[in-house]
């Protein structure tokens, strides 16, 4: 009866685990690039149950009466990163990029090469391409990207282009102005499994040690578009309901486990008492 | 196990501090020449946690790295341009481009600004609504009115006539006065606008971020013309701003909502013994 006790726990410390998952996912509704966690409980490795009811003593193994599996309660086994592309939300910035697809931009963090969907880039004060954070993005080549200007033309292939204004000389003869397109560089997109990828913070990723990305070429599934942002994949109406669902689960846990305590009590206090009266 | 309540907690943080800016932008919708601020989140890790899966000393796939939730990465500034809307006053410059007027402060260092709302002060200067000169002087003598303000940033007034000039006009010349150029008006341009620091009163200064000013006139080298007559309004849109307030405020109770639940459960939990 004691081991129910514990069974009955293992089902309230999976509840509050399962309820962080639900709250970091919520806390990052609306963080650019995030991929929302889910969290997977499952069961103990069960014991067997045998009878013993009858039996002479000592009990003789092969007297026992098999009666079935008894369950010892559940744990958090994991948490995987879900992959699905978030809402595109458009906000104009040119430097704002988003992948329509699979996908995740190589940056350069001060420890290290990180994966990110947070396509919020900005030029930094050497005029290289960097993440919100400051993380350097890399090229096709896992170099820098250098850009003097914020007027680019990102194309779906993820290449970047400079625009200049230039001064020609039309059909006419007349002097004119136009605008000259300059490659400056593509953005190195690689792919990763969701059970590959580890949190590193900062909405990037790291890799799980002896893992390479893979590099792909954007232009046939996954696209890139300029002017744009990936908004959190977190489902608000999925994380609300998980919430109420969890901590009813939990409830339900905790009636368990007071009832175990009322009949352990019982026994301990009330079984072979003497009547007082 | 309280980082549940961490991250719920960090979530309404942060959803608050957007809806702080938020209701700036929200109050700045009609202040001349306001840049709205944008906010960013990104979530937040241990990294010591991140450390030890990629040293190998926890298995990985995702499981043994909890996040502490959200908090803000940074606030630009966009400065798009705002809708240039006509006021017919020929002090009022609009900046149909990228560059930004400099005014001199108390300490005599240059700030930035896109409201050209200007006005004379008592020594007939040039200056923003607030009383900042602009950059350079620009003194309206005494015997001129009318200042004209020429798209290239010309800045000419119309002096009267003194009493030798009149005496010597042909007969049926008006009488009026001449336009003669009093100043000049010059712009400074950014290399990475976004990098200005915002002081308040629509101001902004360099940082090493933005990298130092481009000077130059109107009309040259994308600093874009002065049009007199006219002032940009603040590039907040409404709809987006109010949009942008029901998804916060909405992601602030939801986190709430979360707290709440977590902390019932919480303390169910403390009370399983009694």
């Amino acid at each position: 009866m004691i081991r129910s006790l514990y069974t009955a726990a293992s089902g309230l410390v999976t509840g509050l685990r399962m309820q962080a998952t639900v709250a970091e996912n919520l806390a990052n509704a609306t963080t650019t690039g995030y991929k929302g966690e889910r969290a997977a409980a499952r069961e103990f490795a069960g014991v067997l149950a045998r009878s013993v009811g009858n039996a002479p003593v000592p009990v003789p193994l092969q007297l026992q009466t098999t009666l079935g599996r008894l369950g010892t309660g559940a744990f958090v086994n994991g948490r995987s990163v879900t992959l699905e592309t978030g809402t595109p939300r458009s906000t104009g910035q040119p430097l704002d990029a988003m992948i329509q697809g699979e996908g995740f931009f190589t940056v350069q963090a001060a420890d290290g090469v990180r994966y990110t969907r947070d396509g919020h880039f900005q030029r930094s004060q050497t005029n290289q391409l960097v993440t919100a954070d400051g993380a350097l993005v890399l090229d096709t080549n896992g170099q820098p990207i250098t850009l003097a200007t914020d007027n680019v033309r990102i194309d779906g292939a993820g290449q970047i282009f400079r625009r200049d204004v230039v001064d020609v000389i039309d059909a006419d003869g007349l002097p004119a102005t136009d605008v000259a397109e300059t490659l400056v560089g593509s953005f190195g997109i690689v792919t990763a499994g969701a059970d590959e990828l580890v949190r590193a913070g900062a909405s990037q990723f790291t890799l799980v040690p002896g893992v390479q990305a893979a590099p792909i070429t954007l232009g046939g599934d996954s696209t890139l578009l300029q002017h744009t942002l990936e908004e959190s994949n977190v489902q608000v109406a999925e994380s609300a309901t998980q919430l109420m669902s969890l901590s009813r689960a939990f409830e339900a846990s905790q009636h368990v486990f007071t009832t175990i305590n009322d009949t352990l009590r019982a026994a301990v206090q009330d079984v072979g008492r003497v009547s007082s009266r | 196990m309280t980082s549940s309540l961490d991250a719920a907690l960090s979530g309404m943080l942060t959803h608050e501090r957007g809806l702080d800016l938020i209701a700036n932008n929200l109050a700045n919708v009609s202040t001349t020449g306001y840049k709205r601020a944008v906010i960013h989140f990104q979530d937040i890790l241990d990294s010591a946690q991140v450390l030890a899966v990629l040293n190998g000393e926890v298995p990985a796939g995702g499981a043994a790295v909890t996040s502490a939730g959200v908090g803000v990465t940074n606030v630009v500034r966009d400065f798009a341009s705002g809708p240039i809307q006509p006021t017919g006053r020929a002090l009022d410059l609009a900046i149909a481009g990228d560059g930004f007027f400099r005014v001199r402060q108390d300490d005599g260092s240059v700030a930035y600004t896109r409201a050209g709302n200007l006005s004379l002060d008592a020594d007939r200067r040039l200056v923003t609504a607030d009383g900042d000169v602009i950059d350079p002087d620009m003194v309206v003598p005494a015997d001129s009115h009318d200042v004209v303000i020429g798209r290239d940033g010309s800045v000419s007034a119309v002096r009267l006539y003194t009493a030798a000039e009149l005496a010597a006009l042909p007969p049926d010349a008006p009488t009026g006065g001449v336009l003669e150029q009093i100043g000049q008006i010059t712009l400074s341009r950014f290399a990475t606008p976004t990098g200005l620091d915002a002081i308040g009163r629509n101001l902004y200064v360099e940082t090493e971020r933005s990298q130092a000013p481009i000077d130059g006139a109107p009309g040259a080298d994308g600093m874009g013309e002065v049009h007199s007559g006219f002032l940009e309004a603040a590039n907040v849109d409404l709809a987006t701003e109010m949009t942008m307030m029901v998804l916060t405020s909405r992601a602030y109770s939801l986190n709430l909502n979360a707290y709440r639940t977590i902390e019932q459960m919480l303390s169910s939990a403390n009370q399983l013994a009694s």
